[in-house]
């Protein structure tokens, strides 16, 4: 069944578009720019909300938060200071936008992300989006929590840098995303099913990240998981473990990824 | 005062052991851990804790904790996502948390015993991603969740000292519901709301049945049901507490003349 949601709160919602926002400062704590065009076409919506009322920048990550008045919506002005420094992550943020007059919330954006290594979400939508950070020798690790606008593939910094330096961009390296997606579904879906205890029939109707991630798993197979009983448990979790690794190896079989590098291998030789 | 020094991914594990094996019997914390190189080492930040300290409630716990860190020039950035210390801390004092009772056990072990990623989260904090510097839950750590709480309240006029009445053992889901949800911890608003509706001020303490969830208006329904709701029309954050106080329902009138 599918569940669909009503906005019938009167609260507009600012479309991506109207948002140009950077993560900018490579060291230390980033700068959260953000610059509005409320005069967008596709904004229309916007125009009856009273000029006086005042625009907020929330962003978070984690369990951190930072909020940012950006002035009157008639007029916004970037805060002298937008530096993230009371956020746990200094190499990405999550942020939404929101519009209030006399505490009453006239518009609000999504959920958005950015990170240093894709600066501009305007109008990027993925079901994952890349990060660095330092991971000691860590090469890389999913980040994945409830509160998340998007999951993060975390690379080492360190690496990110050399490759960047080198001129192959670690997530455009198609022998090296090979080798790491197959374990990115698999924590994925070990987070969404096993560790968030989640019923896929609901989280499959989802218009979110997590609802994607589930209905991607559930085209690569013909079966699905087991859903939890009433207290949140699965009667066997194996049965899930199971079904995962089942979506991933279809993942595999259906991108060819072995293949693939053996290919690369036979024509570099190894290098 | 001795310099902080925390637990390895060994002493993190040998804590647990105990937590697991020895801990309900009345056996002796493994303090000896924190002193041992092979389980611990000295903490990079210079932090300075004193063992001998005692706590007769969860503000002043988080108040010394926030004061010691910041004494050291240390952020919350720096500590709030670190496993292993906060696990250091929680067994520095762990008699305390966990008392030998007049029968020589410790009693019940607070534990989670269906939780298959930490089992005894209110001593070794859970994380909850894979990895990563975001990662932990303070929820429902002794230690976590008073620092967490009282370090975004500390410049406030009551520092958040309703929600951290009572012993540092003594873990109510106010606390839970409170130190787990960005959206609570950070909106000092908010918090000085919870004071005004359930704080007896001339007892100094909180209203009897506060968090009793049959009980209409309850904190925990404030800080859920009514929250998640209120906050697709109204922006807590920029209204003034006794403005959020005038506005809420009338399940909550009951907490007001109380």
């Amino acid at each position: 069944m599918t569940v669909r949601q009503f906005n019938y709160t009167g609260r507009h919602l600012i479309p991506q578009e109207c948002i140009d926002a950077n993560l900018t400062r490579m060291t230390g704590p980033p700068s959260l720019d953000v610059v509005f065009d409320f005069d967008f076409s596709g904004a229309d919506h916007l125009m009856d909300i009273p000029p006086s009322a005042r625009v907020y920048v929330d962003a978070s990550h984690g369990m951190s938060f930072m909020r940012f008045d950006h002035g009157e919506f008639q007029s916004p002005r970037t805060p002298s200071n937008t530096l993230l420094t009371e956020l746990d992550s200094w190499s990405s943020a999550d942020f939404v936008v929101r519009i209030v007059e006399d505490g009453e919330l006239l518009a609000a954006s999504k959920p958005l992300t950015l990170t240093r290594a894709v600066p501009d979400s305007k109008t990027r939508r993925s079901l994952i989006q890349p990060d660095i950070r330092d991971l000691g020798e860590r090469p890389w690790i999913l980040e994945v929590h409830e509160a998340m606008a998007t999951p993060l593939l975390v690379f080492n910094e360190k690496w990110w840098n050399a490759a960047l330096e080198s001129g192959f961009p670690l997530n455009e390296q198609k022998p090296l995303m090979h080798v790491i997606m197959p374990s990115v579904l698999q924590g994925m879906l070990d987070w969404l099913l096993i560790h968030q205890r989640g019923d896929h029939h609901q989280l499959y109707d989802e218009p979110t990240w997590k609802g994607a991630w589930i209905r991607y798993a559930r085209k690569l197979v013909d079966s699905t998981p087991p859903t939890p009983v009433e207290d949140g448990e699965f009667e066997d979790v194996e049965d899930v473990s199971e079904w995962i690794s089942d979506v991933v190896s279809a993942y595999s079989e259906k991108l060819g990824l072995t293949s693939h590098l053996v290919h690369i291998e036979r024509q570099t030789g190894g290098a | 005062m001795v310099r902080l020094r925390v637990l390895n991914d060994r002493g993190v594990e040998a804590f647990r052991s105990f937590l697991e094996d020895s801990a309900e019997g009345g056996g002796g914390a493994p303090t000896h851990l924190l002193y041992d190189d092979a389980y611990s080492s000295t903490s990079s930040h210079a932090v300075f804790l004193d063992e001998d300290e005692e706590f007769t409630s969860k503000l002043e716990l988080g108040r010394y904790l926030s004061q010691q860190f910041s004494d050291a020039g240390v952020d919350r950035q720096e500590v709030s996502t670190d496993l292993n210390l906060w696990a250091s801390v929680v067994l520095l004092w762990f008699d305390q948390f966990c008392p030998v009772l007049e029968d020589g056990t410790r009693g019940r072990i607070p534990q989670e015993r269906a939780d298959g990623f930490e089992r005894f989260p209110k001593f070794i904090p859970r994380i909850v991603a894979r990895a990563g510097e975001s990662s932990l839950r303070g929820r429902r750590h002794y230690a976590l969740g008073p620092y967490l709480i009282f370090d975004y309240n500390k410049d406030t006029e009551h520092q958040a000292d309703a929600l951290l009445s009572g012993p540092i053992n003594a873990w109510g889901d106010d606390v839970e519901q409170t130190a787990g949800r960005i959206e609570v911890i950070s909106n000092r608003n908010l918090i000085a709301v919870i004071r005004m509706l359930y704080w007896d001020e001339a007892n100094g303490r909180l209203k009897p049945g506060y968090s009793t969830k049959s009980r209409p208006g309850n904190i925990n329904r404030l800080l859920a049901d009514l929250r998640n709701q209120i906050k697709l029309t109204k922006d807590w954050y920029s209204m003034a507490p006794q403005e959020i106080y005038d506005s809420l329902p009338p399940e909550y009138d009951e907490w007001k003349t109380a």
